[in-house]
C-alpha cells in the first residue's frame, strides 16, 4: 500500500482542535446547568463510593430560589449516616421546610467545610447543620477527596500551612483538584468508569441494580474492632497540635461565611462510640470542646454538644463514629423535635 | 484489568479466557507503544526534527513481511541494514536467506530482554517468515480476476487469520516463562471452553469500547490510505475525533505515573 508518509503540517489542526474545546466547554457548561443530568448522576450514585459527585449533584438539582426553608445537614459520612432526611421531610411536610443531606465520606474537617462554603451558599438554605466530631479537627484539607470540592480560596492556606516539600509530596493531589475545577468528567472519572460498567452489567447482564441508595453502612462492627481500634490508637489520636491550630482557623472562616450570608449555623457535637474515648486523650476532647463553645458564644452560632444530644449506647453504633439504623432513628427523632420547639426555622 | 488477571492466574487456563486476554494485550501493546512512539515524533516535530513513522496500521498486515514493515518500523529498518544485509540478506542463496532471516529474527527476540519467552518470541517470528518466504517462492500467487467483493472478502479473512498468528506470538512474548506460554497454548488447542458469561461478556465490550477510537482512526487511515487519515478528514469528523479521544483520556487516562510497557526494552 503505497503512503504518503512526508506530509506532517499542523496547518488545520488548530482550527478543528479550537472547535472540539470550545465545543467541550459548552458542553460541560450545558451539562453543569443540566437538572437531569445532576438527578441521573445522583440517582445511579453510591454513598462512600461517589459522596463527591452526590455532593455537587445535590446542590445543582436545587435552584437557586425557593419558596421553602431549606436546612442542609453538612459534616462526614456521619452526618450522611446519622440522618434520615426522608424521615425529617416527613415531619416537617406541612411547613414548607426541606432537610438536604450534604454528608460527605472523610472527617469533614473545617478546612474542607472552608471550600464548600460558598457552594452551599449559593444555594440559600436557612439553616446550615454541620457535625463534626472530634476527628474533624485533626483532619487535612489536601487529600484524595480534595478535588471534588476544591475551591480556589484555599490556595493562600496551602501556601501558609504547607511546607513546600509536603505540597510537592501531595502534588498529585493539587494538580488534580485544578484540573478537575476545568475538567468535569476529569472530576468525576471515577464515577464516570465505574458506572458506566454497574449500569452495563445492570441493563445487559441484568445483574441486579444497587441504585438508589441513602447508606453505605448496615451491619454493626464485631467487638473485636473495637478492640483492635483502641489497641492500634494507642490512646493518642487527633492529637496534632499544628492541624488542630489550622482547623481552628477553618472553622472561624467558614462559620463566619455562613453567618455573615444571613443563614443560621447549628454545629452539633457528633455522637461516637462510648469506646471511642479510649482512643484519644481527654485533653485533646476538652480543647475541642471547649474551642467550639467559645466561638458559638463569640460569633453567636448554635453549639449542640454531646450532652444536649439523646443518650446512645453501644447498640447505637456500627463503629465508632457512625449510628446504625437505630441510633439514626433516634438521632433524626431528636433533629426534628429540636427544630420543631427551637424555633430556629 | 483483562491481560494481567489471565497471565497471573494460578488456575489451569481455560482457552477462551487466553484468547480474550491475548487480544486484549494485542490493542495494549500497540497502544502503549505506537502511543509513546507518537508522542515522541510529535515532540520532535516540536522541536524541528522529522522522526520516522514507527506504526503503520500493523494489524491489517496479512503476512509477517507486511507486518514487520508496519510494527516497530524503526527497529525493524535497523535490523534489515544493520544485521540481515550485512549477514548476505537474500544474495546467497535460499537457504541463507532462512538462515539470514533466523538469525536476525532470534536476536530481535533477544533485544526485547535476556528471557527464553523472547528469544522463542523471535524464533517464532523466524519461523513465520521463513515459512512466509518459502510459500511465495514455491507458491506464486495467480492474479486472477476476483469480483471486488470478494476480493475484499479474501483480503479480509487473510488479515483475521493473520492477526491470530500474531496473538500466538504475543502469547510467547507475554507470558512469565515458556511453560506458562505451553500451557496457554495448551489450553487454546484443547480446553476451549466458550461459555458467553457474564464476566466473559464485561471484557468482550471493555475491549471493543476501549479500542473503538483505534479501530476508527485506522478506518480511516485504511480508507483515505494515509497514517494521517484523521488529520486530513473533514471538519466535524476531526471534531468529534478529538472531542472523543479527549473525554476518553480524561475519563479513562492513566495518571498514577504507571510506565510505558515498552520502556524495558
Amino acid at each position: 500500500m503505497e503512503r504518503n508518509l512526508s506530509i506532517f503540517n499542523f496547518r488545520n489542526i488548530p482550527t478543528a482542535f479550537l472547535i472540539s474545546v470550545v465545543v467541550f466547554f459548552v458542553g460541560q457548561a450545558l451539562l453543569m446547568q443540566s437538572k437531569r443530568f445532576w438527578q441521573i448522576c445522583y440517582y445511579h450514585s453510591l454513598p462512600v463510593l461517589d459522596d463527591g459527585i452526590r455532593f455537587q449533584a445535590q446542590l445543582r438539582m436545587l435552584s437557586k430560589e425557593s419558596g421553602n426553608k431549606r436546612i442542609f445537614l453538612t459534616g462526614s459520612s456521619q452526618t450522611r449516616e446519622d440522618f434520615d432526611v426522608d424521615q425529617l421531610n416527613r415531619v416537617f411536610a406541612g411547613q414548607s421546610a426541606a432537610f438536604y443531606n450534604h454528608g460527605i465520606s472523610g472527617s469533614a474537617s473545617p478546612g474542607e467545610m472552608f471550600m464548600i462554603a460558598d457552594n452551599l451558599v449559593s444555594r440559600k438554605p436557612d439553616v446550615i447543620v454541620y457535625m463534626p466530631f472530634v476527628g474533624s479537627f485533626d483532619g487535612d484539607f489536601v487529600n484524595q477527596k480534595m478535588k471534588y470540592i476544591f475551591d480556589f480560596s484555599i490556595l493562600p492556606f496551602i501556601i501558609k500551612y504547607i511546607a513546600v516539600d509536603k505540597i510537592y509530596a501531595q502534588r498529585n493531589q493539587i494538580i488534580d483538584s485544578l484540573l478537575a475545577k476545568v475538567f468535569l468528567p476529569f472530576k468525576y472519572r471515577n464515577y464516570f468508569s465505574k458506572t458506566t460498567e454497574k449500569l452495563f452489567r445492570i441493563c445487559l447482564l441484568k445483574e441486579p441494580s444497587p441504585f438508589p441508595r441513602r447508606f453505605a453502612y448496615t451491619s454493626n462492627m464485631p467487638p473485636s474492632y473495637f478492640k483492635e481500634e483502641i489497641k492500634r490508637s494507642k490512646g493518642n489520636r487527633f492529637n496534632r497540635l499544628e492541624r488542630f491550630n489550622m482547623n481552628r482557623e477553618f472553622f472561624i472562616h467558614f462559620a463566619d461565611r455562613i453567618l455573615s450570608s444571613d443563614i443560621k449555623l447549628i454545629v452539633i457535637d457528633a455522637p461516637t462510640h462510648p469506646l471511642m474515648d479510649g482512643t484519644y486523650k481527654k485533653e485533646v476532647g476538652i480543647r475541642y470542646h471547649k474551642f467550639l463553645l467559645e466561638q458559638s458564644e463569640e460569633m453567636g452560632f448554635i453549639f449542640l454538644d454531646k450532652h444536649m444530644l439523646p443518650t446512645f449506647t453501644a447498640d447505637d453504633f456500627i463503629d465508632f463514629t457512625h449510628l446504625n439504623r437505630q441510633g439514626r432513628e433516634n438521632m433524626t427523632s431528636f433533629m426534628a423535635e429540636y427544630f420543631q420547639k427551637s424555633g430556629v426555622m | 484489568m483483562i491481560v494481567d488477571p489471565v497471565f497471573s492466574s494460578t488456575e489451569p487456563y481455560n482457552g477462551a479466557k487466553v484468547l480474550i486476554a491475548l487480544y486484549a494485550f494485542a490493542f495494549q501493546i500497540f497502544c502503549d507503544f505506537a502511543g509513546y512512539s507518537n508522542i515522541a515524533r510529535g515532540l520532535g516535530k516540536c522541536m524541528g526534527f522529522d522522526i520516522v513513522i514507527n506504526f503503520n496500521v500493523p494489524y491489517v498486515a496479512t503476512n509477517p513481511r507486511a507486518f514487520w514493515q508496519r510494527w516497530n518500523i524503526s527497529l525493524s529498518m535497523w535490523l534489515r541494514d544493520y544485521l540481515y544485509i550485512p549477514l548476505g540478506g537474500n544474495r546467497k542463496g535460499r537457504l541463507k536467506t532462512y538462515r539470514n532471516i533466523g538469525i536476525t529474527m532470534l536476536l530481535c527476540g533477544l533485544w526485547h530482554g535476556a528471557a527464553w519467552t523472547f528469544v522463542l518470541w523471535g524464533a517464532f517470528h523466524g519461523v513465520i517468515l521463513i515459512l512466509n518466504s518459502f510459500l511465495r517462492s514455491w507458491l506464486p500467487m495467480k492474479s486472477e480476476r476476483v469480483p471486488p467483493f470478494v476480493g475484499h472478502l479474501l483480503k479480509s479473512i487473510r488479515v483475521v487469520f493473520f492477526f491470530h498468528i500474531i496473538c500466538l506470538g504475543w502469547l510467547i512474548f507475554r507470558a512469565e516463562s515458556i511453560g506458562q506460554a505451553g500451557q496457554m497454548l495448551h489450553a487454546l488447542a484443547f480446553n476451549f471452553h466458550f461459555y458467553l458469561t457474564p464476566e466473559l461478556q464485561v471484557q468482550i465490550v471493555k475491549i471493543l469500547f476501549f479500542n473503538l477510537l483505534i479501530i476508527l482512526a485506522s478506518i480511516f487511515q485504511l480508507r483515505r490510505n494515509d497514517v494521517l487519515g484523521i488529520y486530513l478528514s473533514r471538519m466535524p469528523w476531526k471534531v468529534g475525533f478529538y472531542l472523543a479521544c479527549s473525554i476518553m483520556i480524561l475519563v479513562y487516562g492513566v495518571t498514577n505515573g504507571k510506565e510505558f510497557i515498552y520502556f524495558q526494552f
